[in-house]
């Protein structure tokens, strides 16, 4: 099942390559905390996600997005993240944001087009425990979400302590398609 | 560039006083409700692409600057999880239906209590002049503080939010903006906007244990 918020901020930290802070939950609606030493903390996955990218030692600064647009798009989709993604978890929330998922990936390798981001890292991690629920069809329905995500989990390093999801490579069903 | 609102939208407030800082042109263009269902506004880039999230579209019209300021980030963030979804919908009960609910009242107390904290004595949120997390804030507050004739006592006791949001209203940045997205009307130009925005979904309450995990589902509403 859904692993905890800490357990993916340190896997986010081990992936940039960041030194392991120590990671903590406030509240019952559990926002990460990371401490970064001197007594100062950072609150929220999104805010957490680009400070580590930002201070990557091994160059994840440059999934921040290069252009004021990448930027702005890469802030939009940590906050659809932290906003929607973690919050569908009644089915027809979940449903809603798949096919508004699937319609935007339809044309686009990763979240920003042609270039690995935060912002497919963050939908990753966000939209794996989603991904681990739905049925072999649901998963043909939503197929660009399915190519997308199959895409990002055997990206070098993205997967970590997630278990691999199994997509078919090629559509079985076209019957189910628009 | 093109900002896709409908007429009296707190959100776009957020654009338009980062355009009006940032000296940049900004072309309203209005949407009509009825055949959007989806969230307003929208911001046109340059590029063609479309941003969605008015918080990245304050930021980026104000030129991306503070990007690295991490508070800043952590006040945006706070601003649409966790303000947001206990703010929107108690703006639309008591403004937009012009009755109060308490118990949407009690959720909102720790918020506000919290940003009132952080403003005790304080011009501006973040450092010594305006940042993209006084404008995105400013403006989710708009509809509660922006007459000051209606504000109530539930609300003037937070001095630390009263002061510093009339500071701001001051500004011309920020007076006309107001004039431009409310036509000059003010708050009670806002009623249908707030009406007809999606309510943000809440948070989800985790179960602490980790080993109650299965039981969580049932917890939901």
């Amino acid at each position: 099942m859904a692993v905890g918020v800490e357990e993916e901020v340190k896997s986010l930290a081990n992936f940039l390559g960041s030194p392991a802070y120590k990671v903590t939950t406030q509240g019952e609606i559990k926002v990460p905390q990371l401490h970064t030493g001197n007594g100062k903390t950072l609150t929220g996955l999104a805010t957490i996600s680009k400070f580590l990218a930002r201070s990557s030692p091994s160059g994840g600064a440059k999934l921040l997005g290069t252009t004021p647009e990448d930027q702005a798009e890469i802030a939009q989709w940590l906050e659809y993240r932290v906003t929607i993604v973690d919050r569908s978890v009644e089915k027809k929330d979940a449903q809603a944001m798949l096919k508004e998922l699937n319609s935007y990936l339809l044309d686009k390798v990763y979240f920003l087009g042609f270039h690995f981001s935060l912002a497919d890292l963050i939908m990753y991690h966000g939209l794996h425990p989603v991904m681990c629920r739905l049925s072999f069809f649901e998963k043909q329905q939503y197929q660009n979400v399915s190519r997308w995500f199959d895409q990002v989990q055997h990206y070098p390093g993205v997967q970590q302590h997630l278990p691999q999801l199994v997509f078919l490579r090629n559509t079985l069903y076209t019957s189910s398609d628009h | 560039m093109k900002l896709f609102t409908d007429p009296g939208n707190p959100h776009a407030l957020k654009a338009v006083i980062a355009s009006n800082i940032a000296g940049t042109v900004l072309q309203i263009q209005e949407v009509d409700r009825t055949r959007w269902t989806g969230n307003l506004p929208i911001l046109e880039l340059p590029s063609g692409r479309a941003i969605f999230s008015a918080n990245a579209a304050c930021r980026y019209l104000l030129g991306n600057k503070n990007t690295d300021d991490i508070t800043v980030d952590e006040w945006l963030e706070w601003e649409s999880s966790q303000l947001q979804p206990f703010l929107a919908p108690y703006i639309v009960a008591c403004v937009g239906q012009g009755k109060k609910d308490n118990a949407l009242f009690a959720a909102m107390f720790p918020l506000l209590e919290h940003l009132d904290k952080a403003l005790k004595d304080r011009q501006y949120i973040v450092g010594t002049s305006v940042t993209a997390a006084d404008i995105v804030l400013w403006s989710a507050l708009f509809p509660l503080y922006g007459d000051s004739t209606k504000i109530t006592d539930e609300l003037t006791r937070y001095s630390g939010i009263v002061d510093w949001f009339q500071n701001l209203s001051t500004q011309e940045a920020f007076k006309s903006a107001i004039a431009t997205v409310t036509k000059s009307k003010g708050v009670s130009a806002c009623k249908a906007s707030l009406l007809a925005q999606p309510l943000p979904l809440k948070p989800v309450i985790q179960s602490s244990p980790t080993k109650a995990q299965s039981e969580a589902g049932s917890t939901s509403s």
